[in-house]
């Protein structure tokens, strides 16, 4: 009959009022991310403090987006930045290009990129939406070899 | 009904609406205008109702005019472009001038005709709702005029197959 | 003091209540459907602005009110303008003839609580309520915009089918209290709940409320504005202040439509347990009290059905209003009419509508599953 119907239906929503919310009140509240979630970039450091980079573009030339510029310059043996020959000198990612995908951090040889847990990425210009090694590095008191606590995204 | 009540301001306010927008329907190219004229006389035929004591005739003419007048409204719509609905035809009255003068005589006539009309018909000194009884209208409609009531609802009804053969036909 | 100056000075302190309450209905309505829809939704609604959210409108409202007022190219100017005001203004003068409290007795006077009090009242709610389908269809018109033309022209063909339905019902009331005079139905009402219509008109308040919720265009009927297939419906092309008063129209007229339902079928101002008014102001704050308690329960089942029913289709709706609401109306009429005229009992009238409705309830589900299992 139509009008049983019509009461089930609205018993259901009148029940749903009183249930527990499932909204998460984002800005004090949180959700916890997957380990896996690919956020902005991060570049890692070895214990020792030097970079993992060793500016070999493999990234960029796997950058489906074409996101990722990099300049590499030779190290100095007395100071090295990196363990190997050459070293990152400018390390830059368009934000607003990058999707996200995760392939850098696949392509990477040396562990040095890697896709960290950060997603509230808005900025009111698209400059700031540039980022460099400055906002990428691993800070040096941060602890170094902290990468492992992000482990490489498994994709496919 | 004195000439210089507010009854009669009232009056004169409605009849000279109601004969304006008469003309603006008859003479507007604008359809939709013309449509929308149309709502404004009845509605201050409706008005001049109230004024001659029946709340009743005025409120049926809202209900029933109001409703009629939209199928208008959608017909001119649905069956004119609505970008379009502008229907040209040049006017007689392109004229303005001596037309304006010749429908403010009409106009200024007609006041003076009706009011000595409604002065020795109707010596009505204020609103009286509480004295019109619905019941009243009722049991005169099913007496006294029953006759024509019948035939205007078997009119009503003629049309009703009338319409529903034209539509059929297609 | 003057007795015309007195006249006029109560009269305007009771168009200026009656407009404050429809209109100050509205914030308050629109906070409590997004409220009541949320927790529907299994989530909290407006929370941010104020204490659980309850100055969200009003943020709204300032935002809404510093828009641009955007007049697209091509729209007819002056209907355009027009419109809004239109459908506003139908709805506010609707409202003065709903009687909001019993007669009171102030400084020797009777001042009975509405503002218009005739014999006519609710006739004249019909008539002025019709008006406000001219707004919509003009808005829809004058935008120059095949959608909104196309919202205006469902809600014109809806208003139609559904304001015969809507006054047919009501004619069954008017039979057995035998009057158009909307004070004298409220006190017809009065001394406790087993008075009220709806147990005297059960088929009659089903028909009616169908019908009142096509008429505000609310949602299982809210065609004119489905805006998954007409993208905003009439009012795609409005925005700042001129959108507000159509959204304004829509709650205040969910609110006028309500407290005529409540005042109809639920006893008006009487308190649902026998009560005797007197004349003091307080009885008259008791009245408004259960009318306002009332037309929240009604508003709440508004929203609860938005919350629940999904939008019909517009042969759907048609059908609904055309082949069932329709003779349904009729049906109610004549048995009304004949049982009136043989005098019978109250409670048999409502016994017998009851039983139609279930009866044609089960009529039309027969029906309505046939026909899906023919299609299939």
């Amino acid at each position: 009959m139509l009008l049983v119907e019509l009461i089930k239906g609205f018993s259901v929503t009148l029940r749903h009022m009183f249930r527990r919310r499932v909204t998460v009140q984002y800005p004090e509240q949180r959700r916890r991310d997957a380990p896996i979630f690919r956020g902005r970039h991060r570049l890692q450091r070895y214990a020792d403090g030097l970079e993992r980079c060793v500016g070999c573009a493999l990234c960029a030339s796997v950058c489906p987006s074409e996101a990722i510029y990099l300049e590499a310059a030779e190290n100095d043996p007395t100071n090295p930045v990196s363990p190997g020959e050459r070293y990152a000198k400018v390390y830059q990612i368009h934000l607003l290009r990058c999707i996200y995908c995760g392939f850098c951090e696949e392509a990477c040889p040396e562990d040095a990129i890697v896709m960290g847990p950060e997603y509230e990425l808005a900025a009111d210009a698209r400059a700031k939406c540039v980022i460099s090694k400055k906002d990428m590095l691993t800070p040096r008191e941060a602890g170094f070899g902290d990468y492992e606590t992000f482990p490489a995204p498994r994709i496919g | 009904m004195r000439l210089l009540s507010l009854q009669y301001a009232f009056y004169a306010f409605l009849a000279t609406l109601a004969i304006l927008s008469a003309a603006y329907v008859a003479f507007s190219r604008k359809t939709v205008y013309a449509v929308l004229a149309l709502v404004v006389a009845m509605l201050s035929l409706a008005g001049i109702f109230l004024l001659i004591q029946s709340p009743f005739a005025a409120l049926i003419q809202v209900f029933v005019y109001a409703g009629a007048i939209l199928v208008l409204f959608l017909y001119v719509i649905m069956l004119l472009n609505p970008r379009q609905a502008d229907v040209t035809i040049r006017s007689v009255f392109e004229n303005r001038g001596p037309f304006l003068a010749a429908a403010g005589v009409f106009v200024a006539g007609f006041f003076f005709l009706t009011a000595k009309w409604l002065l020795t018909v109707y010596t009505v000194e204020r609103f009286q709702f509480e004295e019109f009884s619905l019941i009243e209208v009722a049991s005169r409609l099913l007496t006294d005029y029953l006759l024509p009531f019948e035939l205007t609802s078997i009119l009503l009804l003629m049309a009703i197959i009338g319409a529903v053969l034209i539509a059929k036909r297609n | 003091m003057n007795e015309f100056l007195l006249d006029t000075l109560i009269i305007v302190i009771k168009i200026g209540v009656v407009f404050g309450l429809v209109i100050g209905s509205v914030p308050v309505l629109v906070l409590a459907e997004r409220k009541v829809l949320g927790w529907m939704q299994v989530r909290p609604g407006p929370n941010r602005v104020g204490p659980w959210g309850l100055l969200q409108t009003l943020v709204d409202g300032a935002k809404v009110f510093f828009k641009e007022n955007i007049i697209p190219d091509g729209v007819e100017p002056l209907t355009y303008r027009l419109a809004p005001l239109l459908v506003i203004l139908p709805v506010l003068i609707a409202a003065s003839v709903i009687p909001f409290g019993p007669p009171v007795k102030i400084a020797g006077r009777e001042i009975p609580l509405a503002i218009a009090d005739f014999d006519l009242s609710l006739l004249f709610f019909f008539a002025v309520a019709t008006l406000s389908v001219y707004g919509i269809v003009l808005a829809g018109w004058s935008s120059n915009n095949k959608w909104s033309l196309m919202g205006g022209l469902r809600s014109s063909a809806q208003m139609f089918s559904y304001e015969i339905t809507l006054s047919l019902s009501i004619v069954g009331i008017l039979l057995t209290s035998g009057t158009f005079r909307l004070t004298a139905i409220v006190g017809q009402q009065s001394g406790g709940f087993w008075h009220w219509n709806v147990f005297l008109q059960p088929l009659g308040f089903v028909l009616f409320l169908l019908a009142a919720i096509a008429e505000v265009n609310r949602t299982p009927f809210d065609l004119p504005e489905a805006e998954s297939e007409l993208t905003g419906g009439f009012h795609t092309e409005y925005s700042g202040m001129r959108f507000v008063m159509f959204y304004m129209s829509e709650y205040s007229s969910v609110f006028v439509m309500s407290s005529l339902i409540a005042t109809l079928f639920f006893g008006g101002y009487n308190p649902p347990f026998p009560y005797t008014f007197g004349t003091s102001w307080f009885d008259g704050a008791i009245g408004l009290f259960w009318l306002l308690a009332k037309i929240g329960a009604l508003v709440f089942f508004f929203i609860w059905l938005r919350g629940t029913l999904p939008r019909l289709r517009y042969d759907e709706l048609m059908m609904l209003g055309w082949k069932i609401l329709f003779p349904l109306a009729f049906l109610n009429l004549i048995f009304t009419a004949i049982l009136v005229a043989l005098n019978w009992p109250g409670w048999l009238l409502g016994l017998v509508g009851a039983g139609a409705l279930v009866l044609t309830d089960l009529v039309v589900s027969q029906i309505l599953w046939r026909r899906r299992r023919a299609a299939g």
